[in-house]
């Protein structure tokens, strides 16, 4: 079953089209079955209570998809035990808000494929009980087609579904900036609730779950096999584009389904986007696009976002860009994030530009470790972790910039 | 007027009303300090914190030793209801009514800052701010009845004077430490507008 | 204060809210055994990096920095430094610190 291939809609005014080249899905996979109603769905929803829901969920194995890959079942079960102590009725929202800037796949799925988004969605509720449904999305990146899809099934829908729109900002997809921009906050992470459980708008415990990872709940429960993992690839070259590989894909698969000649010119990968980590291309072979596959180089593929340094880029200069954007797109709520991560975009500037020298790249592996875990949210750990891989990915070139020379860009 | 004003009662009032001032005074001084990061060389900040908190403390007690002590002498009519009820005072209505209103706030800013771990911060620092408004209603309250007393004598106007230059001095100090800070802010704040990038080249 | 068989042992944990601290640093002048001072004057966990190095992906290379801060766990307090840790927590200017598992979490 492929995410990304439009379904054909029945008496309905066709999806959006999908915003240039970053939607071309690869698994055309079995042609959507013939649909019942005008809502162009696979069918309606199995009937199911909260516990056949949270068994199915279990079964499949499903994990979070916006890069934590935590078990869903896990995030449900803490969810309804909070309700249940709270007395409180939990909240459900379907996250389509991706602020990682190399990250294509949930807007393209929203696109594509908002029933089953808002189908997995209906699902969640029912597992933990929501009386409400939340959406949240960024303007013109999947938003109209999951409004209008909710619309479209106002009436169907047994809770009702509220829109959240989200200015597109690199915290927003944060689950606590979720939950706190339901509440007409700002879009910002906040720390996590003293209990540790789950995040919880104005008090009432909520579900935050990846718009990819509902819209495969919603195909587990028609029993349609797992589809592969979604991506998004980009390169110097190759504007980010989402697509879908089939089961089993490995790290190379996902550069050559890309550009055929991509894997051939990539020497280094930055695997899980800007908070992710850099993998000479040579630890990326044979490894398959999961945590497990990854976990042996010491990676994790995130939200599925690759970007690919080709012949001629500097993996430093690359990270240097990366560090500016994530000191930049700081929330600058937590000291140690929003002076650490431009002392460190600074210093990584300086490695880039060839000016550090044997101290300063001391004083950036000092930077690295002072934003660790020092924030509300995992925010500066990120960075610290592209930087960190950065130096540990190509140690040759981390030389030669000490001695003003590049090994990729001549001077 | 010199054997009343030997009433040891009525000594104990006007001797505590001057040192809750050069106390009041130290207090606000060292909060300004805290609020400001302010490092004195030398001198832990925490130092600076214990200062205020015992201050303020003392500064309870002798509030309530003067007060008492108003109001148990019998030289002027203020009743215990004045003491703590603005405005209602028979004797010196305006001054004595500042006086109280000090007071008020003075317990309110204290019993918040026992309380402050079981309350929100940002409640804490509304009621804290109003610790601002204790310092110019007990000068208030000092000077203007300080006709009979010795609140208008030159030594005592030289203590209020010596004290409000303390207290401008740590305001000037705290407001180039707040440009300082938010000058860092400034140069660490975004280079650039944050319209997400593609493929960093 | 003698020291007791257990008094290195953790006691407690110290959890920060980032949001709120704003790098006075009295915490560090307080609870010097368990928190150090950031250039910026946020606190830091106290003492050398471990040699053995952080999380495979996270953290700087290893024996360089400071400890790397746990986030979730929160910096470990031995049982001899809980007075100053509970001083620490009543006497931060901005509420900002969390003392968990000395005896009941309240702030003490």
């Amino acid at each position: 079953m492929s995410l990304l291939t439009p379904l054909p809609v029945a008496g309905a005014a066709p999806p959006p089209a999908a915003p240039g080249r970053a939607v071309r899905p690869l698994l055309l996979g079995a042609p959507a079955p013939r649909l019942a109603d005008r809502l162009g769905l696979l069918g309606p929803v199995p009937a199911a209570t909260a516990d056949d829901v949270l068994d199915l969920v279990r079964a499949a194995g499903l994990r979070g998809r916006g890069g934590a890959w935590r078990p869903t079942a896990v995030k449900m079960d803490a969810v309804r035990e909070r309700a249940r102590r709270t007395g409180r009725a939990p909240l459900v929202a379907a996250n389509a808000a991706e602020g990682e800037p190399l990250s294509r796949k949930d807007a393209a799925l929203a696109t594509a494929r908002p029933h089953l988004v808002l189908d997995g969605l209906q699902l969640a509720a029912r597992a933990v009980g929501a009386r409400e449904a939340l959406v949240h999305a960024h303007p013109g990146l999947g938003l109209d087609a999951l409004a209008a899809a909710a619309s479209e099934r106002a009436d169907l829908d047994p809770v009702p579904v509220r829109l959240v729109v989200v200015e597109r900002a690199y915290v927003a997809g944060q689950e606590s900036a979720v939950a706190r921009a339901a509440e007409g906050g700002p879009a910002l992470p906040r720390p996590r609730p003293r209990s540790g459980g789950p995040v919880e708008v104005a008090g009432a415990p909520a579900l935050v779950l990846n718009a990819e990872t509902l819209a495969r709940l919603a195909l587990a429960a028609r029993g349609l096999p797992t589809p592969g993992p979604l991506v998004s690839v980009s390169a110097p070259d190759l504007e980010a584009r989402a697509l879908e590989l089939p089961p089993g894909a490995r790290v190379v698969d996902a550069l050559a389904a890309a550009h055929p000649t991509l894997p051939a010119r990539t020497h280094a990968v930055l695997v899980g986007g800007y908070a992710g980590t850099w993998l000479p291309l040579a630890a990326c072979r044979g490894r398959a696009l999961t945590p497990e596959g990854l976990a042996p180089v010491g990676a994790t593929p995130g939200a599925g976002v690759l970007l690919a340094a080709t012949t001629g880029t500097c993996v430093l200069r690359t990270t240097a860009v990366v560090a500016r954007y994530l000191a930049d797109s700081s929330a600058r709520q937590c000291g140690p994030c929003w002076r650490g991560l431009p002392h460190l975009a600074a210093l990584v500037e300086a490695l880039a530009a060839g000016t550090a020298d044997a101290q300063g790249l001391a004083r950036l592996q000092e930077a690295v470790g002072l934003v660790v875990g020092r924030g509300a949210c995992a925010h500066p750990d990120g960075a610290a972790g592209t930087v960190a891989s950065a130096l540990a990915a190509v140690p040759g070139d981390v030389a030669a910039h000490l001695a003003g020379r590049c090994e990729q860009v001549a001077a | 007027m010199e054997l009343i004003a030997t009433s040891p009662l009525w000594v104990l009032a006007r001797a505590t009303g001057v040192v809750l001032l050069v106390l009041l005074t130290l207090v606000l001084a060292s909060g300004i300090a805290t609020s400001a990061g302010l490092r004195l060389a030398g001198v832990p900040r925490f130092a600076v914190q214990l200062l205020h908190r015992d201050a303020a403390l003392l500064a309870l007690v002798l509030l309530v030793v003067h007060v008492v002590s108003v109001v148990a002498d019998g030289y002027v009519d203020v009743s215990p209801l004045a003491a703590v009820v603005p405005f209602v005072s028979a004797y010196a209505p305006l001054w004595v009514g500042l006086g109280a209103l000090a007071v008020d706030v003075m317990v309110a800013v204290v019993v918040t800052s026992l309380l402050r771990a079981h309350l929100r911060l940002r409640t804490w620092r509304a009621v804290h701010l109003a610790a601002y408004a204790c310092w110019p209603l007990a000068v208030a309250h000092g000077v203007g009845v300080g006709v009979g007393t010795d609140g208008t004598s030159a030594w005592m106007l030289a203590v209020t004077a010596a004290c409000a230059l303390l207290l401008v001095a740590a305001l000037a100090v705290r407001a180039t430490t707040r440009s300082a800070r938010r000058a860092e802010a400034d140069r660490t704040a975004p280079r650039r507008s944050l319209t997400p990038a593609g493929a960093p080249r | 204060m003698s020291a007791r068989p257990d008094a290195a042992s953790p006691a407690a944990s110290l959890h920060v809210d980032w949001t709120a601290c704003d790098g006075r640093g009295l915490c560090a002048e307080l609870l010097p055994e368990v928190l150090a001072a950031d250039p910026w004057g946020y606190p830091v966990a106290a003492g050398p990096h471990p040699e053995s190095g952080g999380e495979p992906g996270v953290g700087g290379a290893p024996g360089v920095g400071p400890a790397p801060w746990p986030r979730r766990e929160g910096v470990a307090v031995p049982a001899a430094a809980l007075p100053d840790a509970r001083r620490a927590v009543r006497m931060c200017p901005r509420l900002a610190l969390r003392l968990e598992g000395a005896g009941g979490d309240r702030r003490a």
